[in-house]
């Protein structure tokens, strides 16, 4: 790649993260920044690992770029949330599992050195492993994740469950 | 005789060490990214976790007896009692008028609990332009809202319900009052 190129491109991308990162400040929703930008590029990281490809930036940032996709659409175009939006990296169901910040920064470490290790090194089959832990961990915690709350009742005794608890 | 990890010799790449310094970088980024937020507003330490809150109408319930505006999508928002609490009706006042805060197309209701301990009595006195002062027996509208803080512990809650009156949103959001944009947006949906 030709510098003036990849200047450009880290200008461009250092923009975007900023106006994102911008957006949801304003909003108070810094969690959620932090939260889906964790997931989506770990997410990133582990297909990185899983194709064993060293451009590893660009996967990082396409499964940032998806898992925020619903807040851009949210921000920019008034569309609010809706349950097929877990299309986007878990978006909707991410909110409701135990623990969701360590979720997501359980698979940006593990996919992150799982790929260093398959892209880098010889230990190939055991850095797709890691990747794959961290994609597991993510799984587990949604197969048991809190409901999503339709009754007032629901919200308060979920509020009650949770209530004092420490909570990322 | 050497094998696995013990014979294990790193594959040397140009620029290896430079690679693996900018993953940890990256790495320790976004761990202090999440140490730092640990202790903002909103984070694990806070006690308000309204912040975390997703912008999603996943609520389909009805609350007897808390209609809407005029049949238009309302945003209800639960007072407490004390002049503390009370000053949510300033804070109102201000999303109505601000800009970009609460277009008149849509209602906006506080409830102010009457009848109990330290409340006031009656509410005519707290009436508000573009607002509509509903008193609240006993706080029982909060609590049927799940809002029941909002009355005992003085947070900042509200629902939004559609134009029939069904609850469709609620929220302890401490940074309401500056949220009218999204509050819009998600009673728009609800037409």
């Amino acid at each position: 790649m030709r510098p003036s190129r990849a200047i450009a491109g880290t200008l461009v991308t250092g923009a975007v993260e900023a106006w994102l990162a911008y957006e949801y400040h304003v909003r108070g929703t810094d969690w959620h920044y932090v939260l889906h930008s964790l997931l989506g590029i770990g997410a990133g990281f582990a297909v990185a690992a899983a194709l064993g490809t060293r451009k590893v930036v660009r996967w990082g940032l396409l499964g940032q770029a998806l898992s925020v996709m619903p807040d851009v659409l949210f921000i920019v175009g008034g569309i609010p949330h809706q349950r097929w939006m877990d299309i986007f990296v878990a978006h909707i169901t991410i909110h409701v599992v135990p623990q969701p910040l360590l979720i997501a920064t359980a698979l940006f470490l593990l996919a992150g050195w799982g790929w260093y290790l398959t892209a880098w090194t010889p230990a190939r089959a055991s850095g797709r492993l890691l990747a794959l832990s961290g994609v597991a961990v993510v799984a587990i915690a949604l197969a048991v994740h809190h409901p999503i709350p339709t009754t007032l009742s629901q919200t308060r005794a979920i509020e009650a469950t949770l209530r004092g608890q420490w909570c990322w | 005789m050497s094998s696995g990890w013990r014979g294990y010799r790193p594959r040397r790449a140009p620029g290896a060490r430079w690679r693996l310094a900018a993953l940890l970088c990256v790495q320790l980024l976004g761990v202090g990214l999440i140490v730092g937020y640990h202790y903002g507003e909103g984070g694990a330490l806070d006690p308000n976790q309204g912040l975390r809150q997703l912008d999603f109408l996943s609520l389909h319930a009805h609350v007897p007896g808390l209609p809407t505006v005029a049949g238009r999508p309302t945003m209800v928002v639960a007072s407490g009692i004390g002049g503390r609490c009370l000053a949510q009706l300033s804070t109102a006042s201000r999303l109505r008028n601000h800009p970009g805060g609460l277009p008149a197309r849509f209602g906006l209701v506080v409830l102010v609990p009457v009848g109990v301990a330290g409340g006031p009595t009656s509410v005519a006195a707290l009436r508000r332009p573009g607002i509509e002062v509903r008193p609240d027996p006993g706080g029982h509208f909060a609590a049927e809202l799940a809002l029941p803080g909002a009355v005992a512990g003085c947070r900042p809650g509200y629902a939004l319900l559609n134009s029939l009156g069904v609850v469709r949103y609620r929220s302890y959001d401490p940074q309401w009052s500056v949220h009218g944009g999204e509050q819009s947006i998600l009673l728009a949906a609800l037409r």
